[in-house]
């Protein structure tokens, strides 16, 4: 593979300004993710309960289980952003993969600091989407437990439909019975629908003193049977793991807790990390040729000004080094074959509106890698396909739905970073949430929505004209309803929104995508292949 | 020759180096306990001599005889210590034929007789401390302090053990002094026989080395300095002697020639003097009729290989220098590296080197490798770390830099005490005499939990990650998020004591077996990661702190067998007869202890409390029916 060659110059008044800007969203970022880990209204206080009572941060309890000087990849951190009052910091609860024994786990942890650790709404979302990740990644779950159970206010949203507080445990009974682990540990109460957290899993530690489980609590009781009881009476460590059997391990401490569950993985009999099962090819990985933080650099300050997809492709995969494909065709989609930390990828990237010729041309590319089996990495930077008379008469609709339909069909792991504008159709077919990738992240610049700001401005107050029918309007209303219009639009196509709403996997930093894409890719590369879809490849 | 090596450990090892390399075969002997030791299995051939049991072994000149048969052997070096000095050895050995390398028989007789010793002595115009024991009168014994000079010692001649003496400033104190040192020597020893004799107020301990061959010549080969001692075991030596008038050392070297020559001295040995530092006077204590322990001090001045010596004159060879030809240059330091608990009283140490990285630079004589157990059979001395430099100043900061360099794991050593004792400062200016330890505390040894800190931090170093080229091996700690993990590592000391050690990622590296860590200021320490056995010896303050790292599940383990939470109520498992109980109320129980004993299908199951507790209240008697689940015995408050 040729090495790709920069044409940035990083010595620029422009490279140094979008740097500038790009420096200013990372602090932003880190500041929200500082927020995400112990900030909040309150949050002081309730940390300090929770550490005088002798209990352990939820990340420190993570790093209490997995390997020493290993990664965690942490997912959607900033869950819950700008909702709830700006009051549920990362909606209470952490998840992630993380290694332990060299074998990767999902950790879905409670943040009992946040809201007592109850279910929010996006809590469940979180959870859920978790569990998913496991299946469909072959990992086993490590639970946590320190949650106060669903928070009831908003019940309605948590409880009854089909990815709810139910589908959480379907997909725990599921994901046991496909032979991946679901180990719990006990670290706080777990009432009512949040018994069945540990009671459905493989294994169960219950730490003495903070553990508690029970299908009805202490107030419960008393209303129900009018029985006086004491927390740990009822269902404290003890009880449970030397009458009751609903925990197998008894810990006195904490961080006693998180040995025996050590000790409980070293006999999980699941692949590690690094049993590649080499149906992907994978070469000693190589850093880029290029500073990967010199995409701070080449990142339009400047949203309406595009910047070039190789640019950012030379500075996310091994040596710089990027095989084009068809590249004198459809340039406004770039594809071509790179490896990410050592394994081999194929890449869709947006260089710009999607037209009929780029829509062909993915599409025949992702055949290609559905036929060779190779991952997909979609580089999400689009306004959508092209619009006008040319473009129509030119069966853009038919070009765009090959596109979408090869997308949605291919059964090799796909990923997607949203590293610019995500916008109507060019969502879908670029892999967009809807199309399951396996984890789909974000960079702070990026924007999604139907269509641009300026665009719906344009669209919805010419809608809201001709609904008028010619009744007179003053400058003044038409401008009152742009700006309401415009409101919306930013608001939602903002990706705190969207990554507060769980629509990405996590808001990430650029200068991580690399090892964040690395990471994902390696967990696929000890799987067995996966199945193989029809396999042809149509020439376009 | 087939030179059989009466001895064991770092000596045998020296005396095998030498030999081996004049084309000399080697013989080593052993006893039980050293059956695996270094010495063995590096010498030509090697025979069992007997059980651990030192008069069946190192000191039966039978099973050594016995043994130079057995191995065809030609020729036996007694090392030192043991039978070193030991005419019957020497007869032994030249009565079966064989060379003897060290002094003539007679040598080793007349030096080994104290009294002989200093009659010797005298003869030869050595002065020996003065001293009168020729009358038991008061009055006599008080004339006699008179004209040795005041202070003078009264001790009793049955003595030892500094019981029955007393120092007398002056007359008036004199006749007190000795009723009350006759009276104790009565009480200590059933004798209260006095000798007279001078007090040296600051006394030196300084040895002159000599050489002689079986052709008349003898040479002096420099002084050393052994003043440092601890139970009048030396501790540090050096060569040559500092701080000498020059009239005293060429007096010291020229009588210890003189001395040796009248005896017809053929091997080498040590002349040893008492020197008093104020007036620089100086008296024969005793000729050690062997190699010495501190020897190599002097091999590093003069550039010769005593040993080479003692073997090339026993085949009768010439000694290869003249007087004149003698050079001393530089200086040198010996360390006695002992495996004993400086904190601990000195107390010896066992166990088993679990890591061993010896200074570059530094001569290290050692009986002991990396996985070497240390018994209670013999002396705990483990090595000697020898150094040299061009001065006295730049050889003891060559000691310092080695002691810092030094790791020593598995059992206790003398090394931080040792780096402790460099800086001293009369051992720094040179002055020291034989109470200098008695006179200090003693201290050094770091700082445990500096060690502790820096030990937690080079065992992630080593062992921490996933082996692998792929992002999830060389990524590190990477986060997705400002979090920085805190990580903890169980570290189990010498005394397995656990300790819980919180290891900061980042600034720290482990580059050649050492950790640097950037805190503002870089500072690294020498340490030894066994990964395979999860152990780290680490040098700090030039002690070596030896842990082995607690994995987390074994943490739990060990929790988890200790007991938790506090013993619940006894109840009978299933319909049974009580056979026994074996608690009353009030009695303390500890987790694992059985409370009661039943019977059931004609089998004995006994109860045991599941954690500590104090027992409340005995529900039942031996004989009782009990039926399932009833309560038997209950628990209050521990």
């Amino acid at each position: 593979m040729r090495a790709l060659e920069s044409r940035i110059d990083t010595g620029s008044t422009r490279f140094a300004e979008n740097r500038a800007s790009y420096e200013g969203r990372v602090k932003t970022l880190r500041e929200r993710q500082e927020w995400a880990i112990s900030g909040g209204p309150g949050r002081d206080r309730s940390i300090e309960r929770h550490l005088a009572r002798g209990k352990v941060m939820v990340r420190d309890r993570i790093d209490l289980v997995t390997d020493d000087g290993t990664p965690f990849l942490e997912l959607s951190t900033l869950s819950g952003f700008g909702q709830y009052g700006d009051a549920a910091p990362g909606a209470g609860i952490v998840t992630g993969i993380g290694l332990v024994h060299g074998v990767p786990y999902v950790f879905i942890a409670n943040d009992a600091t946040v809201k007592g650790g109850s279910l929010l709404p996006v809590s469940i979302k979180k959870h859920v989407r978790a569990q998913d990740i496991a299946l469909e990644n072959g990992l086993g779950v490590i639970y946590l437990v320190d949650s106060g159970g669903a928070f009831l206010p908003l019940q309605d949203d948590i409880f009854p439909d089909k990815d709810h507080f139910g589908g959480s445990f379907y997909r725990q009974a599921r994901l046991s019975a496909a032979g991946l682990p679901q180990l719990s540990v006990v670290l706080g109460g777990c009432t009512a629908g949040g018994a069945y957290v540990p009671a459905l899993s493989d294994e169960v530690i219950m730490v003495d003193g903070i553990g508690r489980i029970f299908l009805g609590g202490p107030p419960i009781v008393k209303a129900a049977l009018g029985e006086i009881i004491e927390p740990d009476d009822l269902g404290g460590a003890v009880l449970h793991t030397r009458t009751s059997g609903v925990s197998d391990y008894l810990a006195a401490a904490e961080r006693e807790a998180y040995g025996k569950l050590r000790e409980i993985c070293a006999a999980t009999n699941q692949r590690r990390v690094t049993d590649r099962s080499g149906w992907l090819d994978f070469r000693p990985p190589e850093a880029p040729a290029y500073d990967t933080a010199e995409i701070y650099g080449i990142v339009s300050a400047d949203d309406r000004i595009p910047f070039e997809a190789l640019e950012i492709i030379a500075r996310l995969v091994d040596g710089s080094r990027f095989s084009s494909f068809k590249p004198e065709w459809g340039e406004s989609i770039v594809c071509g074959f790179a490896r990410v930390w050592g394994h081999l990828v194929g890449i869709v990237a947006n260089d710009g509106i999607i037209f009929s010729e780029s829509a062909l041309k993915a599409t025949h590319f992702i055949e290609l890698c559905e036929q060779r089996r190779v991952p997909l990495v979609f580089l999400q930077n689009t306004s959508g396909y092209m619009v006008g008379r040319d473009s129509e008469a030119g069966g853009i609709a038919k070009n765009g739905a090959k596109m979408v339909s090869a997308v949605a069909n291919a059964t090799v792991p796909k990923y997607t970073v949203l590293i610019g504008g995500s916008y109507g159709a060019g969502n879908y077919g670029m892999c967009g949430r809807g199309f399951n990738p396996r984890f789909l992240f974000a960079w702070p610049n990026s924007r999604i929505a139907t269509m641009a700001s300026e665009t719906a401005q344009t669209v919805l107050v010419d809608i809201r004209l001709a609904g008028l029918k010619g009744k007179e309007t003053t400058e003044e209303q038409v401008e009152a309803l742009r700006a309401e219009v415009a409101e919306q639009y930013d608001t939602q196509s903002d990706p705190y929104y969207a990554t507060s709403r769980l629509w990405d996997d996590g808001l990430i930093d650029p200068v991580k995508t690399r090892d964040a894409l690395g990471l994902c890719v390696a967990l696929a590369a000890r799987q067995d292949e996966p199945p193989t879809g029809p396999g042809l490849v149509y020439r376009m | 020759m087939r030179i059989l090596i009466a001895n064991r450990g770092e000596i045998a090892r020296r005396v095998q180096r030498t030999a081996h390399r004049l084309g000399h075969e080697t013989v080593a002997v052993y006893a039980d306990p050293d059956a695996g030791a270094p010495f063995v299995s590096e010498a030509t051939l090697a025979t069992r001599l007997g059980p651990a049991d030192l008069s069946a072994s190192y000191l039966s000149v039978d099973a050594l005889l016995l043994a130079a048969q057995r191995t065809g052997a030609s020729a036996v070096h007694p090392g030192y210590g043991f039978l070193s000095e030991s005419p019957a050895l020497a007869r032994a050995v030249e009565a079966a034929g064989l060379v003897w390398i060290g002094p003539h028989a007679a040598a080793l007789e007349r030096m080994g007789s104290k009294i002989e010793a200093r009659r010797l002595a005298n003869a030869a115009g050595v002065a020996t401390i003065p001293g009168f024991d020729a009358s038991q009168e008061p009055a006599a014994l008080k004339t006699a302090a008179a004209e040795i000079g005041y202070p003078v010692l009264v001790k009793a001649a049955a003595g030892g053990g500094g019981k029955g003496i007393r120092i007398v400033h002056g007359p008036a104190e004199f006749s007190a002094a000795l009723d009350e040192a006759k009276a104790e020597s009565l009480r200590s020893f059933g004798d209260d026989a006095m000798i007279v004799e001078r007090y040296v107020q600051r006394p030196r301990h300084v040895e002159v080395q000599v050489v002689g061959d079986k052709h008349g010549n003898v040479v002096d080969l420099g002084t050393r300095e052994c003043s440092v001692q601890r139970r009048y075991q030396k501790v540090l030596e050096e060569a040559p002697a500092p701080n000498l008038p020059k009239e005293t050392r060429a007096g010291l070297r020229q009588s210890a020639a003189d001395l040796a020559r009248s005896i017809g001295y053929d091997s080498a040995g040590t002349v040893e003097y008492v020197v008093d530092a104020e007036t620089g006077e100086y008296f024969f204590l005793e000729m050690n009729t062997r190699l010495q322990v501190e020897h190599p001090v002097t091999e590093a001045i003069t550039g010769l290989d005593l040993v080479e010596i003692q073997i090339r004159a026993a085949d009768g060879e010439r000694l290869p220098v003249s007087q004149d030809e003698v050079s001393l240059s530089g200086h040198a330091f010996e360390a006695r590296i002992n495996a004993e608990d400086p904190r601990a009283g000195f107390a010896p140490q066992v166990g088993t080197i679990t890591a061993l990285r010896v200074p570059s630079g530094a001569r290290w004589d050692s009986g002991v490798e990396r996985g070497s157990e240390i018994t209670p059979h013999y002396d705990s001395m483990l090595a000697k770390l020898v150094v040299a430099g061009p001065d006295r100043a730049s050889a003891r900061r060559r000691l310092a830099v080695a002691l810092d360099e030094l790791v020593v794991g598995g059992v206790r050593t003398t090394s931080g005490f040792h780096r402790w004792l460099v800086d001293q400062p009369p051992i720094v200016q040179g002055n020291v005499t034989t109470r200098f330890l008695d006179e200090i505390e003693i201290g050094g040894g770091g700082d445990p939990e500096a060690a502790r800190a820096a030990a937690a931090l080079a065992w992630r170093l080593a062992r921490s990650g996933c082996r692998d080229d792929g992002p999830w091996g060389a990524l590190g700690e990477m986060r997705m998020t400002p979090h920085r993990p805190t990580r903890v590592v169980f570290l189990e000391d010498a005394d397995r004591e656990v300790h819980a050690v919180g290891a900061p990622s980042g600034r720290a590296t482990l580059v050649d077996g050492r950790l640097v860590v950037d805190a503002g200021v870089r500072r690294t320490w020498p340490v030894e990661v066994d990964v395979e056995s999860r152990r780290v010896a680490i040098n700090e303050g030039g002690q070596t702190y030896s842990f082995r790292v607690v994995s987390r599940s074994e943490h739990w383990a060990r929790g988890a067998a200790a007991g938790h939470g506090s013993a619940a109520s006894i109840l009978a498992p299933f319909p049974a007869v009580v056979t026994e109980v074996c608690v009353e109320s009030g009695a303390e129980v500890k987790g694992g202890e059985v409370v009661v004993v039943i019977e059931a299908m004609k089998m004995l199951h006994s109860l045991e409390a599941i954690g500590p507790g104090r027992v409340d209240e005995v529900r039942i008697a031996s004989g009782d029916q009990v039926v399932s689940g009833q309560v038997l015995v209950t628990f209050g408050d521990a």
